[in-house]
């Protein structure tokens, strides 16, 4: 028979203790679960307000009146909304002072889309005059969109040079976007006139609902306008407003007030998610240092016991530090796969439950997460440890024996 | 010459008193010395401080003042490397309690000083023999909490037997044990003793202590040597 082993001692002492074992890798895999998830959810969570404000170019969107509340969530979580406005207006508020750039939009809910399951929000936009959905484009696609082709957002599924059914017709994916955290993740985009006929030419058509005195070749959904570097953007939305809501029942959201008040509650949420994640952290370590030096003091008698026979300190300690050191491994390695796999699953709910846009971090960024939250988590046990062992070490061998007696 | 002598050691220890802490002396300037061969009984009452200098013979507890030698070195002043190896191969104690490994099976304590004595340990083999010797066989891959007082003790000597240290100090190993499992315990401390090791046995017991072929007395303290 081989020799005994010291990690045949600890394999003995974890699996004969199967409950202490249990709870100190309990207690770590909840350690590691919460950094993992609290880093992740919070970086998302600031990365997908960071995206909405940089990359929607536009400073404020007209919509027909009683429809702000629907562009926002059509444009934040891509809901899929069907409403419509005169394209004309998109013509007259150009020669406003204070307007930089206009462009006209056209959005289409439909279900029958043949790449997906989710609903999907069709958008037409002028290529022309474009300054939102560019940006995005411009790394993917560097030559106007023919109209026969689509733009797809990220969340589409379908390779550049794959057809798409819509409506009936065949159309080319030219470009994808990169993920935006907003409902341009699951659009697909042509050119507007283009998606005004396919729009009039499906069964749809007959049954659209135009307002009164709309041109059947001329509408759009919204119109979206960039202001000129330092235009008072309030003082210019109510001005047009004024100017044009009567004859085009307009009504009106300022992006960057819209971007505020979802940055302000989401960075409220996420620093929410760091204090809290900080303090389990906080409250694990004393949790474990507590725990460990219960455990060592209950354990003195054995480690006498290991003493007498001859272990010398540092064995002693390197056996201790051992123990901790797989009970940390399993828990923090099962801490750190159930937090992956559970920020993975629910990150689009998590989105959608905090009414906001949800962006999971890139695999880099998570792997370090996970790296760091599992370093931290193997670390907690020995730490803990550390200070016990530390004060065992300073009194003769016998003497804690006989302190347990 | 001697094996493992106590040069007037004595062990000092801060007691909690009406008045703060008072010093006591729980062993007061001990000369005590065993040579090869020897087999050394100590007697004395509950509290003389006879655990107290058997944990100080055996390297686990530094005196406050004195020596300790094994083979004419102080003991304590070695690292406590080098001590925790000379526990391991040349000093075997075998506390009052026994101090049986439960997380570990019979057998797997009997050889628990492998674990320390890095490549030159014994073979598991020698565990089977001693097994044997003890007559345990049959409990050999039982945990200690199933075992009675008297199979605990023989699992403990043998295991003190494991790297055949020079001496073997027992602190009353036959106390609690009723008188056929007291003699078997005997018996198996004088077969040590035959086979070359040295011998210290605390015991309360009259007859256990006539064994010896030199005999102590404790009181308060002070270590008396009995006449043959
Ligand atoms: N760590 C300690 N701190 C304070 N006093 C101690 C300590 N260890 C032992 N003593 C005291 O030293 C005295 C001797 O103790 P010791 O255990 O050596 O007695 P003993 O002769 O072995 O008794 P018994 O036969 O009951 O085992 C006792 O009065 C005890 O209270
Ligand atoms: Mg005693």
């Amino acid at each position: 028979m081989k020799k005994l082993t010291s990690w045949a001692l600890i394999r003995q002492n974890l699996s004969r203790k199967p409950v202490r074992t249990g709870i100190l890798a309990v207690i770590v895999f909840l350690f590691s679960f919460t950094l993992y998830c609290g880093t992740v959810i919070g970086q998302g969570l600031s990365q997908g307000t960071r995206t909405t404000a940089e990359r929607l170019g536009a400073d404020a969107l007209f919509v027909p009146y009683g429809y702000d509340a629907k562009v926002q969530s059509s444009l934040l979580r891509g809901e899929p909304s069907s409403f419509y406005m005169d394209r004309r207006f998109s013509e007259e508020v150009r020669q406003e002072k204070g307007v930089e750039k206009v462009t006209a939009q056209l959005f289409i809910a439909t279900l029958k889309a043949s790449c997906c399951t989710l609903p999907v929000q069709l958008i037409g936009i002028d290529p022309e005059t474009d300054f939102v959905v560019r940006p995005w484009m411009a790394s993917a696609i560097d030559r106007p969109m023919r109209d026969d082709e689509v733009v797809v957002g990220s969340k589409i599924v379908g390779q550049v040079g794959d057809t798409l059914t819509l409506f009936g017709k065949e159309l080319t994916i030219a470009a994808r976007l990169e993920p935006t955290g907003m409902g341009f993740d699951t659009s697909v985009f042509l050119e507007i006139d283009r998606a005004r006929r396919l729009l009039l030419a499906s069964e749809l058509g007959p049954r659209l609902n135009l307002p009164a005195g709309l041109d059947r070749n001329a509408f759009v959904s919204s119109t979206l306008i960039k202001a000129a570097p330092a235009t008072d953007i309030k003082e210019l939305v109510n001005r047009i407003s004024q100017k044009y809501a009567a004859a085009y029942n307009l009504d009106f959201v300022v992006v960057a007030g819209m971007i505020t008040d979802m940055a302000a509650k989401l960075s409220f949420f996420s620093r929410c998610i760091h204090v809290f994640s900080g303090v389990l952290w906080v409250l694990g370590a004393l949790v474990m240092a507590l725990v460990f030096s219960a455990l060592i003091r209950e354990r003195k008698k054995e480690f006498a016991v290991l003493r007498i026979i001859g272990a010398s300190r540092s064995a002693l300690g390197r056996i201790v530090m051992r123990e901790a050191l797989l009970v940390s491994l399993s828990g923090a390695f099962a801490g750190v796969a159930a937090a992956m796999l559970v920020t993975t699953l629910f990150n689009a709910y998590i989105g959608a439950v905090l009414d906001a846009p949800s962006l999971e971090p890139g695999p880099l960024y998570r792997l370090a997460a996970a790296a760091g939250a599992l370093l931290l988590g193997l670390m907690t046990g020995p730490l803990a440890c550390l200070p016990a062992m530390r004060k065992l070490g300073r009194i003769d061998a016998y003497i804690i024996m006989r302190e347990e007696l | 010459m001697s094996l493992l002598e106590a040069v007037s050691a004595s062990k000092v220890f801060q007691r909690r008193s009406a008045a703060g802490h008072a010093s006591f002396a729980a062993v007061s300037d001990v000369d005590f010395s065993v040579s090869e061969g020897d087999f050394a009984t100590i007697v004395g009452q509950s509290g003389s401080g006879k655990t107290t200098l058997l944990t100080m013979l055996a390297g686990l507890a530094a005196p406050t003042r004195g020596l300790v030698r094994f083979r004419g070195n102080d003991i304590y002043s070695l690292t406590d490397r080098e001590l925790s190896a000379l526990r391991n191969r040349e000093i075997s104690f075998i506390p009052q309690d026994m101090g049986l490994l439960g997380n570990l099976t019979v057998y797997d304590n009997i050889r628990a000083p492998q674990l320390f004595a890095g490549a030159n340990a014994p073979e598991s083999g020698r565990a089977d023999f001693l097994l044997e010797a003890v007559g345990l066989s049959a409990l050999a891959f039982e945990y200690p909490s199933a075992l009675s007082g008297g199979e605990m003790r023989r699992v403990a000597i043998a295991r003190a037997l494991f790297n055949e240290p020079a001496v073997l100090v027992a602190d009353e190993p036959t106390s609690a044990l009723d008188p056929e499992n007291s003699r078997m315990v005997m018996e198996l401390l004088r077969a040590a003793n035959r086979h070359g090791a040295a011998v210290i046995v605390v015991t309360h017991e009259a007859e256990a202590a006539l064994c010896g072929s030199i005999r102590f007395s404790m009181k308060n303290g002070k270590l008396e040597r009995l006449e043959a």
